[in-house]
Parts: C-alpha cells; sequence; structure tokens
C-alpha cells in the first residue's frame, strides 16, 4: 500500500496559519484570502481544500466528500481522523468541487436554537477572482463588494432561497488552487 | 518562553474546537456558540473566556496588547501579556496603533480600530436575557425566535421608575438586525465604537462556554427609544493629564482630604497624547540625538 501524501510539516504553525486565512475571508466574504497548504496534497482536494481540512477536522466533525474529492478519503482519515458522514446533511465539513455540486439544500443547516450546528461547504472552483459581476452585500462588508463566483445561477438560486430560513443556513467557502473566498450565510449575492 | 506547553498553552484539539466555534460565530453575527471551555491557570472571572479565544487565534507574527479597564499596567492585563510572551512567545505592547490582537476586559479603546486587528473581550455573563429569564431553555428559544420584547419592557421600566434608561455598561445590542447581544461589561461610552467598526470583534465567556462576534463593517446598534434615543455619557470635565476632552474619564482620589481627578481610562492613549505634547501633563519632545 503506498503512502498518504505527507499533510503540514510543521501542523501547529501551519494550522494556526490556515485558520487565520480563513478567518480573515469569513469575516470579509468576498475577499480573496491565501491558504498555504501542506507539502503534498491528495488527489481530489486543492491545495487549499487541503490546509482547510487539516487545520479544522478531527474525530468530533463527520465529513462528506462530493464526487471527485472522495479520493482524499484515506489522506484525511489518516491525517485528521474525523469520519465519514453517511449522508450530506450528517456532515460538518463537506468538500466539493464545481463540477459535480450537491443542491445547498441538502446539507444541515443547523436548528433555530442552534444554527452553528450546521455544513461548511468548502467548493474547489476554477476561476475565483475579485472583482465581476456578482454584487455582495451584508455583515463584514463596507457597503457592497464585486466578485467572480464561477458556480451555476442555479446553484446560488437554491442558495437564495435559504435565506429566509436564517439563522439557520450554509457557509460556503470557494477555493481555486490555493486561494479562497467566504460567503457565510448572511452574505446576499446578487448577479451570480 | 517556557518549554514543555503546546504553543499558547491549549492542545491542539482544544484550539481546533475553539477555531471552529469562532468561525461559526463569525458566520452567524451575535449568536452565542457553545463551547468546550477548559480549564485555565487562572480564576474564573479573570478572562478566562477571553484568553482561550486568544490562544486559538494567536500566531507567532501577531503583536498583542492587553487591557484591563483600558489600563495596560493592571495586574490582570499584565498576567496575560506575560502568559503569551511566556508560552507563544509572541511580542507583546502597549500601544494600540501596534497591536494586531487587543484582549480586553471591560474597555475598547479610543484609538481607532482599524482593518485586519482583531478585539478579544472578556465576558463574565454572554446572555443577555439572563436577570430576565434565568432558565437557558427558555433564552436559547427566545434568540432562535428573535422574540426580544422582554428587553424592551425592562428598558421601559427603567425609563418609568427613573426617568431615563439606567443602564450603564453591558448596554444591550442589536447585532446586523438580529441577534440580542451583551456586549460585556463595556460603558455604554463605547458600544458606538462597536458599530461597523473595521476591526473584527470576537467575545469569549469561558465559565458560561460561550464565543459570539461581531464581524467587520457590522451594524451594531443600542436598544433605545424614538423619545428616549441611546446616549453615551458626557463629563464636563476633561482629563487632568493629557486634556482629552472625547475619551472615558476615571474619577481617581488622590489624597487623603478627598482630592480628585479625572483621567483618561484609557492609559495608552493619554501617554500618547501626552508624547504629542497635549495637556498639563505633557511630554516634553526628546532632544535630537546629536549623533544622528
Amino acid at each position: 500500500m503506498p503512502l498518504p501524501e505527507p499533510g503540514f510539516a510543521d501542523p501547529v504553525a501551519e494550522s494556526q496559519r490556515a485558520f487565520r486565512a480563513l478567518l480573515d475571508a469569513i469575516a470579509h466574504p468576498g475577499r480573496i484570502v491565501d491558504i498555504p497548504g501542506p507539502a503534498g496534497r491528495p488527489e481530489g482536494l486543492s491545495i487549499a481544500q487541503s490546509a482547510i481540512a487539516l487545520a479544522l477536522l478531527d474525530g468530533d466533525t463527520p465529513v462528506w466528500l462530493a464526487g471527485p474529492c472522495a479520493s482524499a478519503r484515506p489522506w484525511i482519515a489518516f491525517h485528521t481522523g474525523a469520519p465519514a458522514a453517511p449522508r450530506p446533511d450528517g456532515a460538518r465539513f463537506a468538500f466539493a468541487e464545481a463540477g459535480e455540486l450537491p443542491a445547498p439544500g441538502a446539507f444541515d443547516l443547523g436548528t433555530d436554537a442552534y444554527p452553528d450546528r450546521s455544513t461548511t461547504l468548502i467548493i474547489e472552483t476554477p476561476g475565483l477572482a475579485a472583482g465581476g459581476n456578482a454584487l455582495l452585500s451584508g455583515p463584514g462588508i463596507a457597503g457592497t463588494t464585486r466578485a467572480t463566483l464561477p458556480l451555476p445561477r442555479a446553484f446560488f438560486a437554491a442558495r437564495a432561497e435559504l435565506a429566509e430560513l436564517f439563522p439557520r443556513g450554509l457557509d460556503l467557502v470557494l477555493t481555486d488552487g490555493a486561494r479562497a473566498l467566504a460567503l457565510p450565510r448572511g452574505t446576499r449575492v446578487e448577479g451570480a | 518562553m517556557i518549554q514543555g506547553y503546546n504553543f499558547a498553552y491549549l492542545d491542539e484539539q482544544t484550539k481546533r474546537m475553539i477555531r471552529r466555534a469562532i468561525l461559526k460565530a463569525v458566520a452567524i453575527p451575535g449568536y452565542q456558540v457553545p463551547f468546550g471551555s477548559r480549564e485555565m491557570p487562572l480564576p474564573y472571572g479573570w478572562g478566562t473566556g477571553g484568553i482561550q479565544v486568544t490562544a486559538a487565534v494567536v500566531g507567532s507574527d501577531d503583536t498583542l496588547k492587553v487591557i484591563d479597564q483600558g489600563a495596560d499596567d493592571t495586574t490582570n492585563a499584565v498576567s496575560i501579556r506575560r502568559f503569551f510572551a511566556k508560552t507563544a512567545g509572541v511580542a507583546t505592547t502597549e500601544r494600540t496603533v501596534d497591536a494586531t490582537i487587543i484582549q480586553t476586559r471591560h474597555r475598547i479603546p479610543e484609538t481607532k480600530l482599524r482593518e485586519g486587528q482583531i478585539v478579544v473581550f472578556q465576558v463574565p455573563i454572554p446572555e443577555p436575557l439572563r436577570w430576565l429569564e434565568p432558565r437557558e431553555t427558555e433564552t436559547r428559544r427566545m434568540h432562535a425566535h428573535a422574540e426580544y420584547a422582554v428587553m424592551s419592557v425592562k428598558l421601559y421600566e427603567d425609563i418609568a421608575r427613573h426617568g431615563r434608561i439606567a443602564t450603564g455598561y453591558d448596554y444591550p445590542v442589536k447585532v446586523a438586525g438580529r441577534y440580542l447581544m451583551r456586549p460585556s461589561p463595556i460603558p455604554k461610552f463605547d458600544n458606538p465604537k462597536l458599530d461597523r467598526s473595521p476591526a473584527l470583534m470576537l467575545f469569549g465567556a469561558g465559565r458560561e462556554k460561550r464565543i459570539y462576534a461581531v464581524p467587520p463593517h457590522t451594524e451594531v446598534k443600542s436598544l433605545d427609544f424614538e423619545d428616549h434615543p441611546f446616549e453615551i455619557e458626557r463629563w464636563d470635565k476633561t482629563c487632568a493629564l493629557c486634556g482629552a476632552a472625547d475619551s472615558f474619564l476615571d474619577e481617581v482620589i488622590v489624597d487623603d482630604a478627598g482630592g480628585r481627578m479625572h483621567v483618561c481610562s484609557d492609559t495608552d492613549y493619554c501617554a500618547e497624547r501626552r508624547r504629542q505634547g497635549h495637556g498639563p501633563a505633557a511630554v516634553p519632545a526628546p532632544v535630537e540625538d546629536a549623533a544622528q
């Protein structure tokens, strides 16, 4: 059996750096941040996705790997010990690719009393860019900001329908290689 | 730096759990995320929540400032600063402008905060409805349904009894139009600084095991009534040291004869103003080094 690809060389410092980059992204929806990844990354996950997995997953976080991301299962199990969620709505974290996207409503949206018990979905999407057609507004954004969010229109339409369920909702992180942009549940997206 | 402890004291599993809670807290502004608060090497009430949040956030390239009631030089502030210097080896500062993380007990610095800074508040009681409804199951339901009328009734009763809203600190706010939140026991003087601040605000309650947050540029509205608008404290005095008329003043007794003076609660703000030559206690400008 081949060795799994390596994880962080310095797990303490690199986890902190990945977390801070992600915190910056979630605090400023639409802002593109660099998330430096591990030395080796598994098949099925991008650099930023791998870094987020290593920084945040452990035995307490069932994870769901959609489509091609499923190839990373042995790597995630080896480095983080995160159990596989049997269904998307049982996952704390889910990883997907833009080409094979599950519907936003398929995930755990939390409850009105505990909206934090919801899935964070991390989608690899080539072509992420600051500026563009999508107009973002909401907490963390001074006025409005623009971004290019290369995901199907239908996905954003389905996400917009979840807005009325707030505080329940799905928190999204879009990644493109080593870069990431967050769309927490409270961010309004128009024109994507 | 002392050996034998993980970076910033907490183990990685704990930090991950706190980090996940912080990310959800930022994604749901004002909502209190439960977390598995750890035993810390200081008693509850001394900032165990704030310390755990700081430990989960801090990195080796951060510069940490810690204040207690605005002062950098009180026991609590000094101990917490030393704790992180020892366990994380991070740079510390007393200057607001130089800090990337500011852990605070009961004040927000007078110096304008900037984007990229993180303020970590030490929170004794996170639940704004707690004194009105003791049951956690009930307050959680009230938050779930945004059922906050009971707080308006409380503030109204204040007006009926005292002619004004009598709450002077930990004044309730509504975050991003949804969650009712305790801003921690900051004077209401500091509430306007929370509103649309460019800095990220994180709140940690160690004993009560809750983390919550206000993202940058987010509306934080102090509760009030149309005919009784929210107002902050004002003084007819200025700081006896730096002459500031725009800062929160502490009244200090200076002798056995009952003599007193008003000074800035924010020691860094006061010192910086004096360095710039303001006020009765202005520090003379340093003499240029002849060698330069």
